[in-house]
């Protein structure tokens, strides 16, 4: 017998009539992406985990006012937001976000040789630190869309804003980065790319 | 050397899957144990506007800006009265009619016009003392066979007339004939009144005072209460209406079929 596990809609509709399992479970599925939301946010783990926890206990205390059948999770993911921007802001950091690089880089299947790797590495560092040259408008907006691969409807939704705010602030941003690149004369071409 | 938007997107994505992300807490076990806790007062602050809200900020913001377009002409000024209704009735257009609360009759009908919430029973020589003004009475069909008075924040009069040949009994109200009458302010609202798309709002005149002919077949109205409350209370269906300004009052008359009927009796107001 197949068991239909049970959709977003089906499961915040079970929590709005009590039943807590249900909501553990809409936590369990999106705790991957509230967490990274709060941390590219924040920019610390164990902020981010106190923001992830208090964006969904608000959630679980608002569910008898949400509109039954609007999407579940750029809610979930709005409220914590909201939590983080909080956090960020009683922190009174407006510094880096905490992006850093991980240590052991994934290598490709082919294992390119040490050089292009080290160029890779510089390639991202470089990256980062244009990145940090972006007002917070800007770094959430990037960090929710290629970080987080929300689409602009969701990336809107978490950060409170229109859909046409998102479009150009993003525009505003790449061209942001590609200035900060260009200036850093670490715009190389992707050699050997197919 | 030039980058396009695609490079630079797809190297942020690369850059996305390079990040250090600290793996994520148990957060589902975390959020169960606190589930029952005190709610944190801060937890208000975190959630976005509610649906319901949202939709009144947004209806609210059109209204207002509806609202300035018509101020910043100053020859329309003195008709926005008008544009939203009479002296102390407001017009509401709405795509759907509130929902009418339900009424239980009463088991023993006191007076013509019991069901209707129209305040208390009072008798006509007695009206402007409890009222604040003496109300016009249609000549031809003189003496009401009731008369209630509702206090407002002012007198709110209706004089009801029980069918008659030539005055069938009207559909929402089951009487012949309503008669409202009121003194308001020009910004205060004593009354609302719920039109729909489908029905018609004419702009008339009667012996020179400014009025609506609300026609089609229901259309909701309910009193709201002082103080600037949005509250409507009493709300009920009401059939084709006419409303209109007479010299420091604003009359509707309820329960006449046409506007030609309507406008007639108001002409025998006295």
């Amino acid at each position: 017998m197949e068991v239909r596990p049970l959709d977003d809609a089906e499961l915040a509709d079970r929590a709005r009539r009590g039943d807590e399992e249900a909501y553990a479970e809409l936590v369990q599925r999106h705790a991957d992406l509230a967490f990274r939301t709060a941390w590219a946010i924040c920019g610390s783990a164990a902020e981010a985990e106190e923001a992830a926890q208090d964006g969904f206990l608000a959630a679980y205390r608002a569910l008898p006012r949400f509109r039954p059948g609007a999407p579940v999770r750029p809610w979930l993911l709005r409220i914590v937001a909201n939590a983080a921007r909080n956090r960020r802001r009683s922190a009174g950091r407006r510094d880096q976000a905490g992006l850093r690089l991980a240590d052991s880089l994934r290598t490709a299947d082919a294992v390119p040789s040490p050089e292009r790797m080290a160029e890779a590495a510089e390639e991202r560092a470089a990256l980062l630190r244009a990145i940090a040259t972006l007002d917070v408008g800007g770094r959430d907006v990037v960090s929710c869309r290629y970080f987080l691969q929300l689409s602009v409807a969701e990336t809107a939704a978490v950060l409170g804003c229109r859909e046409g705010t998102v479009k150009s602030r993003l525009a505003r941003s790449l061209a942001r980065l590609r200035a900060a690149l260009e200036a850093e004369g670490a715009i190389v071409s992707e050699e050997g790319a197919p | 050397m030039s980058m396009t938007d695609a490079d630079l997107e797809q190297r942020l994505r690369n850059l996305g899957a390079e990040l250090e992300v600290p793996p994520t807490p148990p957060l589902a076990a975390a959020v169960r144990a606190r589930m029952h806790d005190a709610p944190d007062p801060r937890a208000r602050r975190l959630l976005p506007p509610p649906w319901w809200r949202r939709r009144i900020a947004v209806a609210a913001m059109v209204a207002t800006i509806a609202l300035l377009l018509v101020l910043a002409i100053p020859p329309a000024r003195t008709t926005v009265a008008h544009w939203l209704g009479l002296r102390g009735v407001e017009i509401v257009p709405v795509q759907t009619l509130p929902p009418i609360p339900s009424r239980s009759p009463r088991p023993s009908p006191s007076a013509p016009g019991d069901q209707l919430g129209l305040g208390a029973l009072v008798p006509l020589d007695q009206v402007p003392a409890r009222a604040g003004f003496t109300p016009v009475v249609p000549a031809a069909l003189g003496v009401p066979d009731a008369v209630w008075v509702r206090d407002n924040g002012g007198g709110v009069v209706t004089l009801v007339y029980l069918p008659r040949p030539g005055l069938p009994a009207s559909g929402p109200t089951g009487v012949g004939l309503l008669v409202t009458e009121l003194r308001a302010a020009i910004d205060t609202r004593v009354m609302g009144k719920f039109v729909d798309p489908s029905t018609p709002l004419l702009p008339v005149t009667v012996a020179g005072g400014n009025g609506f002919w609300i026609g089609g077949d229901v259309h909701a109205v309910g009193y709201q209460l002082p103080g600037g409350s949005e509250v409507i209370d009493n709300l009920r269906l009401a059939g084709p209406t006419l409303l209109f300004e007479r010299g420091e009052l604003t009359v509707r008359i309820e329960g006449l079929a046409n506007q030609q009927a309507a406008l007639g009796m108001a002409a025998t107001l006295r």
